[in-house]
């Protein structure tokens, strides 16, 4: 019977097709009213390949990587797309994917998954591999405190059969003690190297599981993620099975060697920025642990690009802007470090949302050290727009910038003022997730984007 | 002029954007030319709470609560001290619930608090979520305060005033319209947001009361709100009119 859930969800997407609207979710959504247990039925005769890609940061861009590995490996993959990472946009790319009478034409599957989700998906789906990347305090008024989230995450893959594997950032304590007590193959990845951490305010203080004493890091490489330990009955970060070393950072790119049981590879990207290591590092560890070829898994990341809106570089009206998606105070201030190192004065449009998919909460945009960044960038204007752009314009001005350089604008407006008022500067647009939908929206409208 | 500002455990305590209203505390100091010192009173150690003269109390993680909890004992006589003698203190969320008699967990386990607020929270299963708008009125002032809630602890009130009345939200308990709590110059409220930068005027009676009562009267210069202002008009606008 699974035709039928199938038809009713192609159906939809053809509407949406017609009409315009977005079709990433609703077909899915539709279908899994009329058969609820879709998803399984038309995942279960694909036995292998099935990746699982969940965590606060990283998802998108890590997720996007396997699915890029697999099919520069040869296979059909289907991968949901950005932000389609409940049930129902998982349902929609399986429907995509499928004959009209319900057969999958594809021999591997990619999903990014939102952690609310995870334990329905991993049931329906029963993953060869579930990647981690790691919790950060993001939409906590969605899914209640990072605790409670990761019990939850641990609690869906408990149920995860001995032959799957589950990969998990050492380098995040929250993202670490999933492992345990697990009964699939856990295997661990993260970063061991000397290169400089840049100063957060939004770092999260993480407790020993096991006494209740605060960690102390060796050494802290993004956020919270780093090399820690507790000074109290010695619990430390698991050893790593997948090992980033010699990390060369540059805005060209990344290189880094990676070590896997006895063999040692160099890994290059054009990705930029520390974070991305973690991505990259996901990636290649899923692929080895799905035995893909080592040599192409290595060529396939040299040739991957970022997805639109992460650190997009466009030309407006003649005009240089780099687009980056910001979505928690993390991801904010490693957007804010890398425009820091910058020759060229700035011009910033910031663009806040509080739509559902944002978070309602936007109080995480004064976890933010935006202090630190305006006192060492050159920060000529400031424009800010969104459902919040009077929050972020007062926290601006609480980063002791000067008010008479702040402007309130919507979108439209915003745009052309930024346009209008950039002589030398490069212009930083920074939206949150429902905000980059609609900046996209309008520099399509403008043919400013293809 | 100088004010000391203290910060209770700002390395448990730090939840949905709180070190916003330290930040809002020290610049509209600064403003006014007030110098400023933030003193952070971490877990373990001794702190007589003489020299504080404004203190904030934000909250954390069921978790990081206990441990504030169990510290709290040492510092509590010398706490209860400082507030009778009008040391102005805002609370929010997990400082305010440890402010009241104690917390009653799920499980029927009471967490003690201070007891300077007469007032009580008691777990629930519902997280009381959302954005909120509160009619305050204070020091012969009306104003609405607006922020953002998230606590699943529902806490009622005694023999105490509250903070204000809930226009848009759950409040205290999301029963009875109330939210927060005033005793002295101690306040105790759920709203984050962060409180203080959309809300310049709880921010400045916490200014102006240290200043009081440290210098006795003083000439308290209002300062330029308006992106404040407009900040806290948008949201009323597109929030109380649903």
């Amino acid at each position: 019977m699974k035709g039928l859930g199938v038809a009713i969800g192609k159906l939809v997407n053809i509407s949406c097709k017609i009409t315009g609207k977005g079709g990433t979710s609703l077909p899915g959504k539709i279908a899994l009213m009329a058969d609820d247990h879709l998803i399984k039925k038309l995942i279960e005769p694909l036995k292998e390949n099935k990746v699982i890609v969940t965590g606060t940061n990283g998802k998108t861009t890590t997720s996007g990587l396997i699915a890029h590995l697999l099919s520069y490996s040869g296979r059909k993959v289907v991968h949901n797309r950005e932000g389609a990472n409940m049930r129902t946009g998982i349902a929609t790319s399986l429907i995509k994917s499928s004959s009209l009478t319900g057969n999958l034409d594809r021999d591997a599957a990619v999903f990014e998954v939102d952690e609310a989700n995870l334990s329905f998906v991993v049931n329906e789906i029963n993953p060869n591999v579930v990647v981690i990347t790691n919790f950060f305090r993001d939409q906590l008024d969605r899914f209640g405190e990072l605790d409670l989230i990761v019990n939850k995450v641990k609690k869906a893959l408990s149920d995860l059969s001995k032959d799957s594997f589950v990969l998990l950032n050492a380098d995040d304590p929250f993202t670490a003690s999933i492992g345990e007590d697990l009964e699939a193959k856990v295997l661990y990845y993260g970063i061991e190297d000397d290169i400089k951490s840049l100063k957060s305010s939004s770092f999260e203080q993480k407790f020993c599981p096991v006494c209740g004493t605060k960690y102390e890091y060796k050494k802290i490489y993004y956020g919270h993620l780093g090399n820690y330990y507790c000074p109290n009955c010695g619990k430390k970060r698991p050893s790593l099975d997948f090992r980033a070393s010699d990390i060369f950072l540059s805005e060209d790119g990344i290189k880094f060697k990676l070590s896997y049981k006895d063999k040692i590879f160099t890994v290059k990207s054009n990705l930029v920025g520390l974070y991305n290591v973690y991505n990259i590092l996901a990636s290649t560890s899923a692929g080895m642990l799905l035995n893909l070829d080592d040599s192409t898994i290595l060529k396939a990341v040299e040739n991957y690009w970022p997805i639109e809106g992460r650190l997009q570089k466009i030309q407006i009206r003649g005009k240089k802007a780099i687009i980056n998606l910001i979505k928690n105070p993390v991801g904010f201030e490693s957007t804010l470090n890398m425009l820091s190192q910058f020759d060229k004065p700035l011009n910033l449009l910031i663009l806040i949302n509080d739509n559902y998919a944002d978070g309602r909460d936007v109080s995480w945009l004064w976890d933010v050290n935006l202090e630190e960044f305006l006192s060492k960038a050159k920060v000529n204007h400031i424009i800010t727009s969104g459902l919040r752009a009077e929050d972020m314009a007062l926290r601006v001005k609480y980063a002791g910038f000067d008010t008479e350089r702040i402007k309130i604008m919507p979108l439209n407006e915003a745009v052309k003022e930024i346009l209008d008022i950039t002589k030398e500067e490069l212009i930083a647009i920074l939206p949150n997730y429902t905000a980059l939908q609609d900046l996209n929206k309008y520099l399509k409208s403008q043919g400013a984007l293809k | 002029m100088k004010l000391t500002i203290g910060h209770m455990y700002p390395d448990l305590l730090n939840l949905y954007g709180d070190r916003g209203n330290i930040i809002a505390l020290k610049k509209r100091c600064e403003w006014r030319k007030i110098d400023v010192e933030i003193k952070e009173i971490k877990a373990g150690i001794n702190e007589n709470f003489a020299d504080i003269d404004l203190l904030f109390f934000g909250g954390g993680s069921d978790r990081e609560q206990k441990i504030v909890s169990e510290d709290l004992k040492s510092k509590k006589k010398n706490l209860i001290k400082a507030i009778e003698d009008g040391m102005p203190v805002l609370a929010i969320c997990g400082g305010y619930q440890l402010l009241g008699e104690y917390y009653k967990t799920l499980e029927g386990n009471k967490i003690e608090g201070l007891g300077i607020l007469d007032a009580y929270t008691v777990a629930s299963n519902k997280r009381l979520i959302g954005n909120i708008v509160v009619e305050a009125h204070l020091f012969n002032k009306e104003f609405y305060l607006v922020g953002f809630e998230n606590h699943s602890g529902k806490t009622f009130l005694r023999n105490c005033s509250p903070l204000g009345t809930v226009i848009i939200g759950y409040g205290n308990n999301g029963e009875d319209k109330k939210e927060g709590c005033v005793y002295k110059n101690v306040y105790g409220t759920y709203l984050h947001g962060p409180l203080l930068p959309k809300n310049p005027e709880m921010a400045d009676i916490l200014i102006e009361t240290a200043l009081s009562r440290k210098y006795g009267k003083i000439n308290f210069e209002p300062l330029e709100d308006s992106i404040e202002q407009r900040a806290k008009e948008a949201f009323i606008k597109r929030f109380m009119k649903k």
